[in-house]
């Protein structure tokens, strides 16, 4: 599984990644613009973005390009995402995800887990 | 805590909010760079009112609580998440135009009015509120001019990170020995022209494919944004008075030196205000156009130049033509700058990291300055208090953002201390 990281404190979430998959994921960093043509030709999987609300900067021009039903955000602003709602999303075929900087560290190692565990 | 409430104020505000409120109802702008996206799915018909509602008062909720508040209360200034966030919400709750002008405008007189009551309130307390939180906004300027070497750092690693920062200091020392000028300003000046350096660099190294396809995707979609131009070049005008005013400021880079500046009536800390809200709007540039390009819905302040603009012009009136005129050459010039960000993308990415930079040194800059604040209030007394209210926000999930927590523990603080001082238990130390 390869993922391209786009948005804001990159390093911080591709460390947070590789941590949380123990190696097992590929991360890719690029820009939000930049991950679009690699989702469309399926070089990358996913795409992975950090913003202050988690639906702005990082998934903005993802919606834009790639369409709303592919985006969705994990980690709103002052919350840590659930185990549930994201194995929902990624169920529902979101590919693109964004989530509040601020909540890193708690919303990795759930959606990791996630997406790890429906790619089986 | 320098905003007196006055008639002109109120009305600027009124009609600020009142106009914004209406642009983000017709779909013309939202503040909010999230919402932007979202809103062609609700103009072109594939989402209802109320769940459109829903996501922007779910993207916007935080934000007004966190940030939105403090940084008003800590400077007796407002601020864009509080006003524009609620008129974005409310224009798009609102199924009436006259009604998203109404709510809009409403909130507008309610804030000015809230301002008003808390300065007197606070300006009477037994233990200075007033002047300690002068001390949370001392370290902002140095902190800020940090952001630069940050994102060198972020963006192209530890070795020209390291080059970065000797440089900058080598000059730092050279101009604090042997002139008087403001050293922060050359100190951004130096970083930043290093950091389009090394992304130039890395772009004529690199020679990526271009993507040609896009650009005429987007030609309808700014076609839109021109249609509107009158209309934005309206609120770019109100924004700008209230800045000139010094009731609003644009965001937490300028607001807390703006603060001191209306204070001591410092002209030279109200350029260095401007300055840093020039760069912090040129490391917004690329996510507000090609949000805008790509949507059509443009930023209710525009590329934000329209605050810098604000601050430094004489009298409201030309403050009011400059953002007009303002908005209006931003608007022109969107496809242009759609196209340079195209062949540049290092550009794009420096963009990313420059916003993250100085989310990370504003964050660092305010927790410095509220510990320094409360320890002016109440000594380790205070540090007990405003350093387990930041302790309690880390392992109870962050609730309260990062940005906002170091002025809401030495707001909280302070009514704390203020508490106790009249039940006796606490005896100013100042």
């Amino acid at each position: 599984m390869k993922i391209a990281i786009g948005g804001m404190k990159k390093n911080e979430m591709e460390a947070a990644i590789k941590k949380a998959s123990d190696g097992k994921i590929e991360t890719v960093i690029t820009t939000d613009i930049g991950a679009v043509p690699m989702l469309k030709k399926g070089e990358v999987d996913y795409y992975i973005g950090g913003c202050e609300s988690g639906g702005g900067a990082a998934i903005s021009i993802l919606i834009g390009m790639i369409g709303y039903s592919k985006c969705c955000t994990v980690a709103k602003n002052g919350h840590v995402a659930k185990k549930e709602e994201v194995e929902k999303f990624i169920s529902d075929g979101k590919i693109a995800f964004g989530l509040a900087v601020d909540s890193i560290d708690g919303t990795i190692p759930v959606l990791v887990e996630a997406l790890l565990e429906h790619q089986k | 805590m320098t905003v007196e409430f006055s008639a002109l104020n109120l009305i600027v505000v009124t009609l600020l909010c009142a106009a914004t409120a209406l642009m983000a109802h017709l779909g013309v702008a939202v503040f909010h760079d999230g919402i932007r996206p979202v809103l062609p799915e609700f103009i072109e018909g594939r989402m209802k009112r109320p769940e459109m509602a829903s996501v922007a008062f779910g993207l916007s909720v935080g934000f007004i609580a966190s940030v939105g508040i403090a940084h008003t209360v800590a400077t007796g200034i407002l601020n864009p998440w509080l006003l524009f966030l609620t008129t974005d919400v409310l224009g798009i709750i609102a199924n009436r135009k006259w009604l998203a002008a109404l709510l809009g405008g409403a909130w507008g007189a309610l804030t000015v009015s809230a301002l008003g009551l808390i300065n007197t309130a606070l300006t009477s307390l037994p233990v200075d509120f007033i002047g300690a939180m002068g001390a949370l906004s001392d370290p902002v300027v140095s902190g800020f001019a940090l952001f630069p070497l940050v994102a060198i750092f972020m963006q192209f690693g530890a070795k020209k990170g390291v080059t970065a920062t000797a440089i900058t200091f080598i000059v730092r020392i050279l101009i604090v020995r042997f002139t008087t000028i403001y050293v922060e300003s050359i100190q951004i000046f130096v970083g930043v022209l290093l950091l389009i350096i090394f992304a130039i660099a890395k772009d004529t190294q690199s020679k990526l494919p271009k993507n040609e396809e896009e650009d005429n995707v987007f030609t309808e979609r700014i076609a839109r944004i021109r249609k509107n131009v009158v209309f934005l070049m309206i609120g770019g005008a109100f924004i700008a008075v209230a800045c000139n005013i010094g009731v609003f400021a644009g965001s937490e880079v300028s607001i807390y030196t703006l603060a001191e500046a209306y204070k001591t009536g410092n002209n030279a800390l109200v350029s260095q205000a401007a300055l840093a809200e020039f760069m912090r709007g040129l490391g917004f540039i690329p996510l507000i156009a090609t949000t805008a390009i790509t949507t059509g819905v443009y930023g209710v302040a525009g590329l934000t130049f329209v605050y810098p603009i604000g601050y430094l012009m004489p009298n409201p009136i030309f403050a009011a033509i400059g953002g007009a005129l303002m908005i209006l050459v931003e608007v022109m010039l969107l496809g242009l700058i759609g196209k340079f960000l195209g062949k540049f993308p290092s550009i794009r990415e420096a963009s990313d990291s420059i916003r993250s930079s100085m989310t990370t040194v504003m964050e660092f800059a305010l927790l410095i300055g509220a510990i320094n604040a409360v320890v002016k209030m109440g000594g380790y007394t205070g540090f007990f208090i405003g350093a387990m209210i930041y302790f309690i926000n880390e392992m109870t999930g962050r609730r309260i953002m990062k940005m906002a927590i170091g002025p809401v523990a030495a707001i909280a603080t302070g009514i704390i201390l203020n508490i106790l001082c009249v039940l006796g238990l606490f005896v100013p130390i100042a």
